[in-house]
């Protein structure tokens, strides 16, 4: 019959549509992460208007909505992460930026483990933790750590997942 | 093949346009050649009307063969349309089937909605420095020390 002839070729084109498809609540095998990092100096110049330095361009969306007037790039990598294995990514001669992938969950998103460290404050210390997060980061969308100190302005770290 | 002479007669009175039926009555009663010959003109004209589009008769022994008849003209009428039917739900399922894939495959899988990033936690080692995390208005997810006054080493 015609009827079972089209529900065949129903069956067929569907299913070869949806091999990507990840049961609800699996775990992707995951072995690494893109993400791009971008390191701003943000500063208050009583500017008219917001400066951003070139090469801001991707992450300017992150930063126009915060009380700055200039964004000066310090650093912009793009790094691959291996999942749990902490990145060291030397942000300025005082901080530095350790990056642990930990798993990627089944809507598509990284856990991920971000510290931001500084010197000791007294030779031979232990370098301190000036912040230490732990988030659920989504594909495409940017996550802003800042507020450290830099010598004329602070310190904004922007990281994006790549797809 | 007419053998009596009154035949001519008889075919009149049997048309109903005889001038003297008595006399042909009479006739047919002693005749038994035109008696046989009006057997023959009613039998002739029973097979006329039915041709005509008179009601045929059915005999009895037709009867079965009659009724067998009609029940299997209705089945194949039955059977017609149910061909029909099935032809016409399965042109309709094919069709759905077809504009769907095309559907499909012209605007791709559909992309599950992109979750935001969510901070599950949050801390600095800073001393007398806070940390909070909130959304600006665009929507990026932010973490931010607040430090306190003077130098924080």
């Amino acid at each position: 019959m015609v009827n079972f002839a089209g529900l065949a070729c129903a069956i067929v084109m569907l299913t070869a549509q949806t091999p990507h498809l990840v049961a609800p609540g699996t775990v992707e095998a995951a072995t690494r992460a893109k993400i791009r990092v971008v390191a701003v100096d943000a500063r208050v110049e009583n500017r008219a208007q917001k400066h951003f330095d070139r090469g801001l361009e991707s992450v300017k969306p992150a930063l126009k909505d915060l009380d700055y007037d200039a964004f000066y790039l310090l650093k912009s990598a793009e790094v691959n992460c291996d999942f749990d294995k902490q990145t060291d990514i030397q942000i300025s001669a005082d901080y530095t930026l350790h990056v642990t992938p930990i798993e990627k969950t089944a809507d598509g998103r990284v856990r991920l483990r971000c510290q931001i460290t500084m010197p000791p404050k007294t030779p031979g210390g232990e370098s301190v933790s000036a912040l230490n997060t732990t988030l659920l980061m989504a594909p495409g969308k940017h996550l802003n750590l800042g507020g450290l100190k830099l010598k004329d302005g602070e310190l904004i770290v922007v990281l994006s997942l790549r797809g | 093949m007419k053998t009596c002479r009154f035949e001519s007669k008889v075919e009149q009175w049997f048309d109903g346009e005889s001038d003297d039926a008595g006399a042909v009555e009479h006739h047919l009663t002693r005749c038994a050649a035109c008696a046989d010959y009006v057997q023959i003109l009613r039998v002739t004209r029973e097979g006329a009307l039915a041709v005509a589009g008179g009601r045929p008769a059915i005999s009895d022994a037709q009867w079965p063969t009659f009724v067998s008849g009609i029940r299997e003209e209705i089945e194949t009428q039955q059977n017609r349309y149910n061909r029909g039917w099935w032809a016409m739900l399965s042109l309709v399922s094919a069709s759905l089937v077809v504009a769907t894939s095309v559907f499909y495959m012209i605007t791709g899988p559909q992309k599950p909605a992109v979750a935001d990033t969510t901070i599950e936690s949050y801390s600095t080692e800073i001393d007398g420095a806070t940390t909070e995390s909130f959304y600006t208005d665009n929507g990026t997810a932010t973490v931010w020390v607040n430090l306190p006054e003077g130098d924080m080493w």
